[in-house]
């Protein structure tokens, strides 16, 4: 799947989390993630969205998630929407 | 609707909204999903906003119910740091503080606690950070939904107006309102809304705390009682009736409260009480209700306090805890409604009721929508059936059933 247009999912409320995605062309995956648990939790974060990119077969895209204390479902939930969006 | 369906809706409205000027604020539940739209969660969300208005000076309000459960939203010219602050004191401070989110919004985003250069929130069970035991799960989901219902009813039955209240949010809270004002409209009222009905019930609320032992025992002195707040309804309502039925009905099982134990003598105590009510029948000029209970022969409400309520207590509370439409189903089959009978005739009352009474005994209960469109379509309302839903719940709490 390629991204090709700007797109967003989610919000900032409480356990939620707040993603936004943009057109990388070429320029592979950039992550950038801003959570509350961010010290603790993070590299799981990242390793769930990285499970849905690679589930997309995305290879290019500029991903930022702001997390607010929002469970795995819930991230992979607005990840993917916010890709289907994207495209 | 899906939770993130809803809460993204949500997000769009707040967009839209903190594009103006003003600072807004969510009031919502602080729980798990599967509780937030129970009538005790849903209370607690009233509960912050009378705190709130008592310290921030608001400017506009909005409140939407989905599977998200009850959620108000409020503006205040105050700035986003500052409202924030006062939020948090009132999360922090207030007894019921840990069990509601306010969440504050300026300019499109959200503030965080830390930009206040506070702690985040804690674990109601552990005292940790809360958004840590939520990620990694650490406690089992009964045991955070046991804790927040429990904290939530404590609370609401320390006084009799804090239960009162809870019965009637439970009655305003209602997904169908059949014709009645809820959250998300207004049925078929046009001259008042959900914030109408909030204004009215956080003045009752107050108002039934001061209620007194000797009221109990004294009809004549309970009703000066309920006339005053009546008067104080009307002013908080610029002049409209939003609970006038809710207050009589929740009067008589107060009083029955207050002054016996057993269901049993609370039922006869009300009898007893009532007993004056029947020299209401040779009144003039007659209300409507009474009218209508003479000319149609009619088993009206103030049949139903003659006979201490036993309908409510011994037919009616047993049942809560059933989904909302079956309770309905209930109440509209065995009601004469005189609110119902005001905008349409006896024919229409029965029709109505026989409906009902079809789909209860079919278990239907889905297609209580359908009797809910019929209101709507043909600008019928259902008071009568709305005050006697309050009273199940007030009941039902004060009795350990919900």
């Amino acid at each position: 799947m390629i991204v090709s247009k700007p797109a967003v999912a989610g919000t900032l409320e409480s356990n939620d989390c707040y993603v936004t995605v943009l057109p990388n062309h070429s320029s592979g995956i950039q992550l950038v993630i801003r959570s509350i648990v961010m010290q603790k939790y993070g590299h799981l974060i990242e390793k769930t969205i990285r499970e849905v990119l690679e589930e997309y077969q995305i290879e290019h895209v500029s991903l930022t998630l702001e997390d607010k204390g929002a469970l795995d479902f819930t991230i992979k939930a607005r990840v993917k929407t916010a890709l289907e969006r994207s495209v | 609707m899906s939770i993130l369906e809803a809460r993204e809706r949500r997000g769009l409205k707040m967009k839209a909204l903190a594009s103006s000027s003003l600072t807004w604020i969510t009031i919502k539940a602080n729980a798990i999903s599967s509780i937030r739209l129970h009538p005790l969660m849903s209370s607690m969300v009233v509960i912050a906003y009378d705190e709130l208005l008592n310290t921030i000076p608001l400017c506009k309000q909005e409140a939407t119910l989905d599977a998200e459960g009850l959620v108000i939203y409020v503006a205040t010219n105050l700035s986003g740091i500052e409202a924030k602050k006062r939020c948090v004191s009132m999360e922090e401070n207030h007894p019921i503080g840990r069990l509601v989110d306010l969440d504050v919004f300026e300019g499109g985003s959200s503030i965080s606690r830390s930009e206040l250069g506070i702690a985040p929130r804690l674990c109601f069970l552990c005292e940790q950070m809360a958004a840590q035991c939520v990620r990694s799960k650490t406690h089992d989901i009964s045991l955070i939904e046991a804790y927040s219902l429990k904290e939530a009813r404590d609370y609401l039955l320390k006084t009799q107006g804090r239960s009162a209240m809870f019965g009637m949010v439970a009655e305003l809270t209602r997904f169908r309102t059949y014709g009645c004002v809820g959250v998300m409209h207004s049925g078929v009222h046009t001259d008042m809304d959900f914030f109408t009905y909030l204004a009215s019930l956080r003045v009752l609320w107050h108002q039934f705390d001061l209620m007194d032992h000797q009221m109990t025992g004294n009809f004549t002195q309970l009703r000066a009682f309920g006339q005053r707040i009546e008067a104080h309804m009307f002013e908080a309502t610029y002049g409209k009736n939003t609970h006038k039925g809710a207050i009589f009905l929740l009067l008589f099982a107060i009083s029955a409260d207050m002054a016996k134990k057993s269901i049993q003598k609370r039922i006869e105590h009300i009898r007893w009480l009532a007993s004056e009510v029947k020299k209401d029948f040779d009144q003039t000029p007659l209300t409507y209700g009474l009218f209508a209970s003479k000319s149609y022969s009619i088993v009206s409400i103030r049949h139903l306090v003659l006979d201490g309520l036993s309908w409510v207590y011994q037919t009616l509370v047993p049942k809560i805890g059933v989904s909302e439409d079956e309770l309905m189903a209930n109440i509209i089959s065995c009601i004469d409604d005189t609110t119902t009978l005001k905008r349409s005739d006896l024919a229409t009352l029965r029709f109505l009721q026989s409906w009902a009474k079809e789909l209860l005994s079919r278990r239907e209960y889905d297609s209580m929508k359908e009797l809910d469109d019929y209101y709507m379509k043909h600008r019928l309302s259902s008071g009568g059936c709305a005050d006697i839903y309050a009273l199940a719940y007030y009941i039902a709490l004060r009795e350990g059933k919900v």
